[in-house]
């Protein structure tokens, strides 16, 4: 008998074993052929298709269809029952389809089969002519029944094995999966339509047995499989198509288009390098025309021309074709990119262009695509799995733990002894992970198809209202859908904005495209001395530290910086900086010196593994590709050990020494983490010169922008933006009535804080402000609350905030905050009736005594989320005065010495040792600048508390030098106050 | 009629949860401890030690926060049945001194005087005595103000006290007494400032009036404008008058019963235990000869979420499974969540003495309900026999 209802762990909550585990288990049971039936979708049929492939056992696609009120399972036969299905699930998702319209939609099908236990479905499919129907029968009481039911209507009988679980004892954590789906306990668990202890896979001689009186029904089970197969899936990538012009025309289009880009992007006085560029086209031409891929070029360039703030990325910039279409901006000749990372002959999977738009415009990108494809295109799903703590923290939801101690317990997990509920809980959460819980969009892949796109798979609609695949990026990649990466970046949001906010005021105009930002003292000055606060990219204190260390701008610096700094490269960073300086190094083969010349023989990017792989080892372009891939997998050590004893044998018969190919393979190891292409760091190390141009030349401007889009990497947090402008001299002005725009501005040194700040104001009553400041200036608080009629709340938090500073002189009289506040308070008392309109509060009569200062800085750090106007070092001055504390910018004065500063916290890394202790790199920042310090783990033992909490702190420590900056290695610190 | 010098007493235990715990625990004596729910970060701290206190912990901090301040820091799980418990033993104490008695909060108890000086001699000394036998009696150090009302009383328990932690306000000082103190005293602000909180709205802070003398610097009118409903309150208690009185609590009979049970949240099982509680109440009842046409239902969450439910019977019910479909529908009204549940309380109201005159058109009358009323009576009988012994499964309806 072969089974053809098995459900993985992509029935979203109703399946625990893998696809795997499934195939494993049946072709151990005697089965050669089984079909998985996943709820309601085909969530998991690429890699079902993929692993059942190479296990070498015949796989067949089907669904179980499931609503409250019925439930059917369909098997595809051909192709063509696929689309049916594909469609019918996409339907049956948008539309929420009820028994009826089901029934419609799927009797239309001839290459469909039909199985159910649901004696309405079959009578409707039976009556609508359909033929490859079936009456499911399952063990149990009414087995009998069933079956003579089923053969008094004419309908042939099916022997059913559900299988929801591999073996008898997972019923448990099946019940438990159900109880989170369910969001409800163990013994409430809705037991109705597919939920009894027999769920699990059986083995054949049981099931003979058990339906040993059906012969009939036995035999349908085991023929049901044989005339079906699934070879007709493929997973060669499919091309999208371009305005219905054939792959040839595409061809010969993109080429065109190429060719006519060429002097936009290059001199085409040097011979030379217009020789090497045709050369190049054509190189890339050829792989993507045999390949197929035009079209694909094509829209992608249709994509970005959807806006002028773009920076194609990824291993992508390394294409001359995505460089003359202006999809990327990095010049792959001048910069020697590796177009065979990108795709070559051999490479298998599509390949995936990476786009990335202002953040605040990609939702407009992405509704272009969704209607010039409409119907063609859909997001990328992720798939969402239990995991570690998630599936702890689900299971003890189900166990009646409260929500508290669940978070309490999770955080300190390995620290404290788990009672019997929690080890319990334990148990089972590591036997329900890996289940998918549910789906989510993912952050930018969007795929189109040359027919409709629910001909490939089936489509569920997003929150959003985007379309969205049923698969994730490994799966869409198995079953041949190009994926593009249409990604937010809130740094081109910022360059985007401070020009047009610098092309309103000034005459000049500054084009994105042109900004000639990395030939530019001032901007490179930028990076040189590691003042990159709001950079994109290059703000974080490592890369700062970085930048300073190096010295040096150049693209190239910026790039090894841009890619050192992620894991895999990290272990470098100290060699690196010696060998930049002028150490002293030898390569393992001269012939290196030509691959890792420019990195100082360094492997810091993705396509090092792949370059010197080749040259050292004889590996072909894919095999390097493939390394590099393996490498970055969890389960690799099988494959890895086949390329390494490739590598190894390569490398002898190269004659390189053994302990040189010790030291290159461990280098390759390190890939193991996170890493970066150069291409990919190239693009961003030009984003980041255009955004270092525009600190460098509009300071208040750019903060603005920075600040008005979000942050970058100091997100959240307004102060450390606000702090490093006033570093820079601007000066920060509060939000007002009369001045303030919703969004921060700059102007020249003068940056406004924008109404948008205020908290608990809506966006409704900011516009009217706005809309009615166009007709005159507000004059009073009574003009302005009579005009805008904010309610008296609103009204309050605009006291609050100080947003009355220009309207604060009354009859010569400079009036206190409280003053105002008392003003609000009788305009609505007059409003509300408890005042007589003739009647007035003797406000200006009384001596009304203004807040204190500290109850202003306090609401404004509530109401403008933070120390907006005043530095938080206000509230401190006194105590900088002393003597005996030192200004952050002076740290070079007292090397070697211990001192004591004054710090605000600004970001933290906590990393451990390998004894496993915690110690943390903190970033703190003080009137003259941010500064980095170093907390061992007994200090940070001593101190973590307190650092928890926030605010301000006294900092006690000894200056120390690394990488040559200045840092406090600290010994004590006292937290001393916070709003 | 000749005015009557009021005589209010106010007792304040402070750190009473903690006294609590430090009678039953030497260890937490002189040391910071707060009281707040263990194995939980985001857990709010329900009362704290003076030298917690000290150290930068207040009332409804964060734990996780309070730990952090303070590492040092003893923290002990709530137990709210004690600390109720004890508060009913104090207003028992208080109810044999006089009538009039009130409780405010846990170790908070109002008690007047009025009239009593004959009996009791020289308030203040009489405070003393009954300072020193709340000490000797229940091993707690309360705060005692005497004043000639509630609010003023109140006010002078908050006073740092140096020798016997009593403070009595003479009737002439009264006036100005409350000057200094922050609004927060004068109940009306305490309620406004309620009523506001979930807007972020705080009057006084808005137009910097931080102590009774800055409300006492109003005119009417100004009062008046920014206090429409309660200006002559704050008028008058801004000035130290106040003439709420101490009103003990109206008792009712009532048959109640409770349970800790084992944590659980299978909700058959509590049912279960819910239905054998209801058993027993009505058990009761029947000794009584009574029915109770109202009962209150409450549960309290392993995390100490209280809920409650009273649900108003259509008529006088004597027998459990009359009430069953009711008890399991309030139940499974307040039991939404998921988190297991700890404690049951079953209050049996609205007592009622079985009509004795015959009604004609009554079920009752009918043969099935004379048969479960032997039932039932047999079953009392036996239960009474054998308290403890017996189990004889529950009567379902019908």
């Amino acid at each position: 008998m072969n089974y053809f209802n098995l459900h993985s762990h992509f029935s979203l909550m109703g399946g625990l074993n893998s696809p795997e585990e499934l195939c494993i288990a049946s072709l151990e049971s005697g089965a050669n052929a089984i079909a998985l039936t996943d709820t309601n979708g085909l969530y998991g049929v690429p890699e079902f298709l993929e692993v059942a492939r190479n296990i070498g056992i015949k796989a067949v696609i089907g669904t179980e269809i499931r609503r409250d009120d019925f439930n059917f399972i369909i098997l595809v036969k051909n192709q063509v029952g696929y689309k049916d299905l594909c469609r019918y699930l996409t339907k049956f998702h948008m539309e929420e389809l009820n028994l009826e319209q089901s029934i419609d939609e799927l009797s239309q099908s001839r290459d469909l089969i039909f199985v159910s236990f649901h004696k309405k479905f079959i009578l409707g499919m039976h009556e609508a002519g359909v033929r490859d129907l079936f009456f499911e029968l399952t063990s149990g009481f009414f087995v009998h029944r069933d079956y003579l039911w089923a053969k008094s209507h004419g309908i042939s009988s099916i022997a059913n094995n559900k299988v929801h679980y591999l073996d008898k004892e997972n019923h448990e954590c099946y019940e438990l999966i159900r109880a989170i789906d369910q969001n409800s306990t163990l013994d409430e668990i809705d037991t109705s339509g597919y939920h009894n202890k027999n769920c699990y896979l059986q083995d054949q001689d049981k099931l003979e047995r058990e339906f040993s009186l059906y012969p009939i029904a036995i035999k349908n089970a085991k023929k049901i499989l044989d005339n079906l197969s699934s070879e007709w899936f493929s997973s060669e990538p499919i091309s999208p198509g371009y305005n219905g012009l054939s792959e040839k025309d595409c061809d010969e289009k993109l080429k065109k288009k190429c060719i006519k880009k060429i002097p936009t992007r290059y001199d085409l006085a040097d011979k030379g390098l217009i020789k090497r560029v045709y050369e190049r086209i054509d190189y890339e031409m050829n792989i993507i025309s045999h390949k197929k891929f035009s079209s694909y070029f094509l829209n992608v360039e249709d994509m970005a021309n959807q806006c002028d703030y773009t920076c194609g990325r990824g291993s992508s910039a390394a294409s001359i074709i995505n460089y003359l279409l202006d999809i990327t901006h990095v010049d792959p000749i001048s910069e020697n990119l590796l177009f065979d990372r990108f795709m070559n002959v051999d490479r298998k999977d599509p390949p995936d262009i990476d786009v990335d738009f202002p953040s605040d415009q990609r939702d407009d990108v992405l509704d272009y695509i969704f209607e010039k494809f409409k119907g063609r295109a859909a997001m990328v799903a992720n798939h969402n799995y239990l995991r570690g703590r998630s599936a702890m923290r689900e299971v003890a939801k189900v166990f009646g733990v409260k929500d508290d101690e669940i978070s309490y317990t999770l955080d300190r997990l390995h620290r404290v002894e788990l009672n019997s509920t929690w080890k319990k809980i334990h148990y089972f959460s590591s036997r329900i992970e890996g289940v998918v819980r549910h789906l989510s969009v993912h952050c930018g892949g969007v795929v189109i198809t040359p027919e409709r796109i629910d001909h490939y798979a089936p489509i569920e609609m997003s929150k959003k209202g985007y379309p969205v695949l049923q698969w994730e990026k490994d799966q869409t990649e198995l079953s041949g859908l190009i994926k593009t990466d249409i990604l937010g970046n809130k740094g081109l949001s910022v360059i985007r904005d401070v020009i047009n906010a610098v092309n309103i005021r000034e005459d000049k105009q500054l084009c994105y495209k042109d900004l000639d930002a990395q030939n530019d003292e001032k901007a490179k000055n930028v990076f040189i001395t590691g003042n990159t606060v709001g950079v994109v990219h290059f703000e974080s204190p490592r890369c700062k530290t970085l930048l300073a260390a190096f010295k040096d701008a150049s693209l190239l610096t910026l790039s090894i910086v841009c890619s050192i700094i992620r894991p895999a490269a990290m272990v470098q960073v100290t060699e690196m900086l010696r060998r930049f300086h002028g150490g002293r190094f030898s390569y393992a083969h001269p012939e290196l010196e030509e691959i890792l010349g420019v990195t100082k023989g360094i492997m810091i990017y993705q396509e090092d593994v792949m370059r010197v792989s080749k040259a050292m080892a004889g590996f072909t372009s894919q095999e390097g590709n493939e390394l590099r891939k393996v490498l970055a997998k969890k389960h690799k050590n099988k494959k890895l050990k086949y390329y390494k004893e490739k590598f190894f044998k390569g490398c002898w018969n190269k004659g390189i020494s053994q302990q040189n190919v010790d030291l290159l393979w461990a280098d390759i190891l390190s890939f193991a983490g996170y890493s970066f292409c150069k291409p990919h760091s190239d693009s961003y190390s030009l984003v980041a010169y255009k955004s270092a141009y525009l600190k460098a030349y509009y300071p208040a401007e750019f903060m603005a922008a920075v600040i008005t889009n979000g942050g970058g990497f100091y997100v959240g947090n307004v102060e450390d933006y606000l702090n490093e402008a006033r570093r820079m001299g601007v000066v920060i002005l509060p939000p007002d009535i009369n001045y303030s725009n919703y969004d921060y501005s700059g102007n020249n040194m003068e940056m406004r804080v924008g109404l948008k700040q205020i908290k608990h104001i809506g966006k409704k009553l900011l516009k009217k402000i706005i809309g009615e400041r166009q007709l005159g200036q507000f004059s009073s608080v009574q003009n302005f609350l009579e005009r805008v009629s904010p309610s008296f709340n609103e009204a309050r938090i605009l006291v609050k905030a100080r947003c009355f500073g220009s309207v604060r002189i009354v009859l010569d009289k400079k009036l206190n905050h409280t003053e105002m506040m008392w003003m609000v308070y009788e305009f609505f008392a007059k409003k509300e009736g408890s005042l007589d309109q003739g009647m007035t509060l003797p406000i200006l009569e009384r001596k009304i005594e203004e807040y204190q200062k500290e109850k202003l800085i306090s609401w404004e750090h509530d109401f403008l989320n933070g120390f907006v106007t005043f530095p938080s070092w206000f509230l401190y001055k006194d105590l900088l005065k002393n003597e005996q504390i030192i200004p952050g910018s002076s740290l070079k004065d007292h090397l070697g010495k211990e001192i004591i500063l004054y710090g605000q916290k600004v970001s933290q890394k906590r990393v451990a040792t390998k004894f496993q202790q915690h110690m943390a790199f903190i970033t703190f920042s003080d009137d003259t600048c941010m500064f980095n310090t170093t907390f061992f783990p007994q200090a940070y033992e001593d101190c973590r508390d307190l650092l928890f909490l926030g605010g301000s702190y006294l900092i006690k420590g000894r200056v120390e030098q690394d990488m040559k900056d200045y840092q406090i290695v600290v010994s004590d610190l006292k937290r001393i106050g916070e709003i | 009629m000749k005015d009557i010098k009021r005589t209010i007493d106010f007792i304040n235990i402070p750190s009473f949860m903690i006294e609590i715990e430090r009678i039953n625990n030497h260890e937490l004596r002189n040391r910071p401890v707060v009281v707040a729910p263990l194995k939980s970060d985001s857990a709010k701290i329900w009362d704290v030690s003076l030298e917690a206190e000290q150290n930068g912990v207040h009332r409804g901090m964060e734990l996780a926060v309070a730990r952090k301040i303070y590492r040092g820091l003893e923290v002990v799980n709530p137990n709210p049945d004690l600390y109720e418990s004890l508060q009913r033993k104090l207003l028992f104490k208080a109810s044999r001194l006089t009538p009039l008695y009130e409780g405010e909060k846990l170790g908070q108890i109002y008690l007047d005087f009025t009239g009593f000086n004959k009996l009791y001699g020289n308030p203040l000394d009489f405070g003393q005595k009954l300072k020193r036998s709340i000490e000797h009696e229940f091993n707690l150090k309360p705060r005692l103000g005497i004043a000639s009302n509630k609010l003023v009383s109140k006010a002078a328990t908050n006073l740092h006290f140096v020798d016997g932690d009593i403070h009595q306000v003479l009737e002439t000082t009264v006036d100005n007494f409350l000057d200094p103190f922050p609004n927060t005293v004068l109940p009306v602000v305490k309620d406004i400032k309620k009523q506001s909180k979930n807007y972020r709205f705080d009057i006084f802070e808005d137009l910097n009036l931080s102590t009774v003398l800055d409300l006492k610097k109003l005119d009417l009118v100004t009062l008046g404008a920014v206090f429409p409903s309660v200006f002559h309150h704050i008028h008058e208690m801004s000035r130290g008058i106040d003439f709420r009185v101490v009103s003990p609590p109206l008792s009712e009979p009532t048959v109640a019963l409770d349970l800790h049970l084992e944590e659980t949240n299978s909700r058959s099982d509590i049912l279960n235990t819910l239905y054998t509680l209801a058993d027993k109440a009505y058990g009761h009842l029947r000794e009584q000869n009574k029915s109770s046409s109202e009962f209150k239902l409450a549960i309290r969450y392993s995390d100490f979420k209280y809920l409650e439910k009273t649900v108003n019977l259509r008529a006088p019910i004597k027998y459990s499974h009359e009430m069953y479909e009711e008890l399991k529908r309030s139940f499974n009204f307040l039991f939404a969540r998921r988190t297991t549940v700890r404690y049951l309380l079953l209050e049996l109201r609205q007592l009622e003495h079985e009509q004795v005159q015959l009604d004609l058109f009554s079920e009752s009358s009918s043969c099935k309900s004379e048969l479960t009323k032997k039932l039932f009576n047999a079953m009392d009988d036996i239960n009474k026999k054998f308290p403890d012994k017996v189990n004889l499964g529950r009567i379902t309806q019908g």
